[in-house]
C-alpha cells in the first residue's frame, strides 16, 4: 500500500533546521526519512518555486567561488506557521489510517489480542 | 542521456511557453542540481559517464518534468514590453486629438461635456490590460506587471475621474443636458476604479491580495 506524501511538507520540514539548497533538501529527505522517501528531484524545483511564490520560503542566490552560483531557500515565519498547521493534518491523516488499519498504539493492542 | 543534453532540450522546450528570466532561473538550478549528483556518484566509485546518467535519470523523465515546470512556472508574456512601451503614450496622443476636434467642432461649453463624456467611457479601456496583468499576479505572485500597463491603467483613471468631476460638476450646477446620462457614466468610472484597485491591490503584498485570492480561489 502506498501513500502519498506532501511534498510541501517534506520541504518545509527539512528546512527548519536551517537554508539550502535544492539538491541539498533532496538529499535530506531521502536521509531523514532513512531511505523510504525519495521526493521526484524534478518535481522538487516547481514545489520550491510554489513555496517562494506564498511566501512560506524565501530564496537567495549565494555565489560558489568557480561554480554557478546557487539558489538557497530558507523558511519564514510564515512557513513555519504552514508547517505547523501540515503537521496537525498530518496527525490526524495518521490517527484515521491508523483507526482503521491497526497502526495506532491501541489499534494494534486491539489486534494483537485476536 | 547526458546533463547537458538533457539541460540543452529542457531549456529548448521551456522556453517556449515560459519568460526568459524563469527559464534561466530554472535551468540554472536544475544544472547544479545534476552535477552536484553526478559529483557524489563519481566519489562513490561510479564511471562519470553512468553517473551522469543515472542523475538525469533521477531528476525525472523530461515530459513529466516539462509538464510540472509549465504548471508552476507563469506562462511567457505575449509581447515584450519593451517593443510595445510607446502604446499607452500613442493612444493617449489620439485620444487627445479626437478631444479636441470634438472640443473645437462642438464648441464651448457643451464641448466640455462631450469630452468629459468621451474620457469617462473610454477610460475602463485603458485600465482592462492592467486589470489583466492585476488578476494574472493574484494567480503567479512573480508575474511581473509591466509598467506600461501600469501607466495605461494610470491615463484610464485619471481620465475617468476627471471627466466624472467635471461631469458632476455640470450637473451639480444645472446647466448640463447630458444629465440623463449621469449614472451611466458613474458606472463606467466605478468600473474603472474597481479595475485599478485591483491592479493596484495586487502590485502589494498586504491583506487586500491575500482576501482577493482568496475570493478567486487563487493559491
Amino acid at each position: 500500500m502506498k501513500f502519498k506524501e506532501d511534498i510541501d511538507a517534506l520541504i518545509l520540514g527539512c528546512l527548519i533546521s536551517g537554508p539550502a539548497h535544492g539538491y541539498e533538501i533532496s538529499k535530506r529527505i531521502r536521509q531523514l526519512s532513512n531511505e523510504v522517501l525519495t521526493v521526484a528531484e524534478g518535481k522538487l524545483y516547481p514545489a520550491l518555486h510554489l513555496l517562494e511564490a506564498a511566501e512560506d520560503i524565501t530564496a537567495s542566490w549565494i555565489p560558489q567561488g568557480n561554480r554557478p552560483p546557487r539558489k538557497v531557500y530558507e523558511i519564514t515565519e510564515q512557513g513555519k506557521m504552514s508547517l505547523e498547521s501540515k503537521r496537525r493534518q498530518w496527525r490526524s491523516f495518521v490517527e484515521g489510517v491508523g483507526t482503521v488499519i491497526g497502526g495506532t498504539a491501541d489499534q494494534s493492542r486491539c489486534w494483537s489480542r485476536r | 542521456m547526458t546533463i547537458p543534453e538533457y539541460v540543452g532540450d529542457l531549456k529548448q522546450t521551456l522556453a517556449l511557453t515560459l519568460a526568459q528570466e524563469d527559464v534561466e532561473e530554472a535551468i540554472a538550478e536544475v544544472q547544479v542540481h545534476l552535477e552536484d549528483r553526478r559529483d557524489e556518484l563519481a566519489a562513490a566509485d561510479v564511471a562519470v559517464s553512468e553517473a551522469e546518467q543515472r542523475a538525469v535519470q533521477e531528476f525525472g523523465a523530461l515530459p513529466v518534468i516539462i509538464k510540472a515546470f509549465k504548471q508552476t512556472y507563469p506562462p511567457k508574456p505575449p509581447l515584450d514590453p519593451k517593443k510595445v512601451a510607446w502604446v499607452p503614450e500613442a493612444f493617449m496622443m489620439i485620444w487627445l486629438g479626437i478631444a479636441a476636434y470634438v472640443l473645437t467642432s462642438t464648441g464651448g461649453f457643451q464641448g466640455v461635456v462631450a469630452v468629459a463624456s468621451m474620457a469617462v467611457t473610454n477610460s475602463t479601456m485603458l485600465v482592462i490590460p492592467g486589470l489583466f496583468g492585476g488578476l494574472g499576479r493574484l494567480k503567479y505572485r512573480k508575474l511581473r506587471i509591466v509598467k506600461l500597463q501600469v501607466r495605461m491603467a494610470n491615463y484610464g483613471i485619471g481620465m475617468a475621474l476627471l471627466g466624472g468631476v467635471i461631469l458632476v460638476g455640470v450637473t451639480l450646477a444645472g446647466k448640463n443636458t447630458l444629465a440623463g446620462l449621469l449614472p451611466f457614466h458613474l458606472c463606467f468610472v466605478v468600473t474603472s476604479s474597481l479595475g485599478y484597485l485591483v491592479m493596484r491591490m495586487s502590485l502589494s503584498n498586504g491583506k487586500g491580495p491575500t482576501i482577493l485570492r482568496g475570493l478567486l480561489r487563487m493559491r
